[in-house]
């Protein structure tokens, strides 16, 4: 110890500084059902789904007055201009100049509003205060790499609710097919919700936490389409025998097809590995929506960069279970972890130690493709690996099965 | 039952750790709203991964860390940018037998110090710990934890000082 009594006395200086956010509202957000979903090959849509944990950020902030709540409609009332003027100013951010208004779903005094800029979607729930100010309750962006058109969600938020005056929020957009009407959607409850559309997109939202049980929508022949619980759908994609991998990657065994998986939301986190290097692990959970099967870890996944296209690289096989028999039903979260040298320096900046040898690495990846012995899946990172090597293997997969 | 176990293992290691965790990360940040944010986050996917967590060797460091590249991704979340508050704003406590001055003094330290206070000190980290969630080296850590140390202890005066300690 450097100075233990003065230390003592940061320590103490400190102390005045509290936490207090109360621990269901730590919990409460991740214990819910996910809002990702897979989607197979590479010529679908790959959204990146809200981001779960803005249900924890929001809830504090979700402060808000119950008049522009109470006079939330189910069905879309005349959009306010003047509210979309000024939530361009505290919904934007610098470098979302060019985008553009998609919808603006209107409920009363609060407004959804769907902005794009190129592939970004930026979703944001907005109302003037009191006192005349733009408030936003709720913001969150989704990068569609690339779009779909079919019947689906791309991408739902949900704000908990903490009190009869804090009812939480859900907010929600997606694509219709062309030529279909109005959106209707059912909440669990049975509330039923009138979508905003325009050019091939809807948006909705609601002062609840409830889910979506059903959507809904006419074509232009009068036929109904209708999907039945569509946050947790896999939605209309192609069958993965339709859909080379991407990568190039060896089947690794095992009877599970990709398709038969709902991805939930990606979760990430450090590890420590050796000294001047950084590890990175993310975790994702793969709920078995079809018949039991044999899934094993892959040797070899996919990676990418935000663009361009799958590399293969060798993984190594952690853990003590390489293969694991996936009732229908059951959850099972797979984690994927890559560790990159950052280097180690001195207090003058002075490199100490040299970097391992990493032949043909890939930079700034985001995107996985893990391989089943049918078809693959498509994982969009909740964060960036800066650099993965393509030998020696610097990968890990491992089961999480407690 | 493990559920029950797991999440009552969470509740304790939250109650015990959330306090330090956020102090921590308000130094390292100087920003209280995102700080609270990045906390908030940070604790979920610790519960979220609380298996991995639990058994990691030291799961205050993994939460620190993960808070902190919170702060720094730049989640759109409540996309309005919060300037970094002036340091008086911040040391300035409800409790004036508190130690403003010394509050201040560690506020203006320069920001790989205050980053190695926050978590050497205020987060009871030990240096290797700190220096791999800071991504330095453990004998940087201890230079920087020496200099800020003694900046203070010079700034402080050494008669008062002793009178404190």
């Amino acid at each position: 110890m450097d100075d233990p009594a003065l230390e003592r006395r940061v320590i103490r200086a400190f102390e005045h500084f509290g936490f207090d956010l109360p621990l269901d509202a730590i919990v409460a957000p991740a214990r819910r059902p996910s809002r990702r979903w897979l989607r197979v090959g590479t010529a679908v849509a790959i959204p990146m789904v809200v981001v779960l944990a803005i249900g924890v950020l929001l809830g504090r902030q979700l402060a808000t007055p119950t008049s522009v709540f109470g006079s939330w409609q189910p069905v879309p009332s005349l959009a306010d201009p003047k509210l979309a003027a000024a939530a361009r100013g505290v919904c934007l951010h610098e470098g979302d100049g060019g985008a553009t208004l998609v919808i603006q779903d209107q409920r009363g005094l609060a407004a959804e509003l769907l902005f794009r800029n190129g592939n970004d979607m930026i979703m944001c729930l907005a109302f003037f205060a009191a006192n005349g100010e733009m408030e936003t309750a709720t913001s969150s962006s989704t990068h569609l790499s690339p779009e779909t058109t079919t019947f689906g969600l791309d991408s739902v938020g949900r704000a908990p609710g903490f009190s009869t005056s804090n009812p939480g929020a859900t907010w929600l957009f997606g694509h219709q097919p062309p030529d279909t009407g109005v959106v209707s959607l059912v909440l669990e409850d049975g509330t039923k919700v009138t979508a905003s559309s325009n050019g091939g997109w809807f948006v909705a939202w609601w002062p609840s936490e409830q889910t979506v049980a059903s959507m809904s929508a006419v074509d232009a022949h009068g036929n109904v389409l209708t999907v039945v619980a569509p946050e947790t759908s896999t939605g209309p994609g192609p069958s993965p025998t339709e859909i080379a991998p991407s990568a190039s990657l060896p089947n690794p065994g095992g009877t599970c097809s990709a398709n038969q998986f709902v991805l939930g939301t990606p979760t990430y986190g450090y590890g420590f590995g050796t000294i001047g290097s950084t590890m990175v692990f993310v975790t994702v959970p793969l709920r078995n929506a079809g018949s039991s099967c044999v899934l094993d870890l892959p040797g070899a996944i996919g990676v990418a960069g935000a663009t361009g296209p799958f590399h293969a690289v060798p993984v190594i096989k952690a853990g003590t279970a390489i293969a694991w028999a996936s009732e229908s039903g059951q959850s099972l979260p797979i984690v994927i972890g890559a560790s990159w040298w950052v280097g180690v320096r001195d207090a003058n900046g002075n490199a100490v130690l040299s970097a391992p040898p990493c032949a043909d690495p890939i930079f700034e990846v985001t995107r996985l493709e893990l391989p089943f012995a049918s078809g693959s899946a498509i994982i969009d990172l909740p964060t960036t690996w800066h650099e993965v090597c393509s030998s020696p293997a610097r990968v890990t997969v491992t089961f999480e099965t407690k | 039952m493990a559920t029950e176990q797991a999440d009552s293992d969470f509740a304790t290691f939250y109650r015990l750790r959330k306090d330090p965790v956020y102090r921590a990360v308000l130094l390292a940040t100087k920003q209280p709203e995102r700080a609270e944010d990045a906390v908030a986050d940070a604790f979920t996917k610790a519960f979220s991964n609380w298996a991995r967590v639990s058994h990691h060797p030291a799961p205050t460091a993994w939460v620190i860390r993960s808070a902190l590249n919170s702060f720094r991704s730049g989640w759109r979340v409540w996309r309005r940018e919060l300037p970094e508050l002036p340091d008086v704003a911040l040391a300035a406590p409800p409790d004036p037998g508190l130690e403003a001055d010394l509050l201040l003094l560690i506020w203006r330290l320069p920001a790989r110090q205050r980053e190695v206070v926050a978590l050497r000190l205020l987060a009871d980290l030990d240096t290797r710990q700190t220096a791999a969630v800071l991504g330095i080296s453990p004998k940087t850590v201890t230079v920087h934890l020496h200099r800020a140390l003694g900046q203070l202890r010079a700034a402080l005066g050494g008669s008062e000082y002793e009178a404190y300690a």
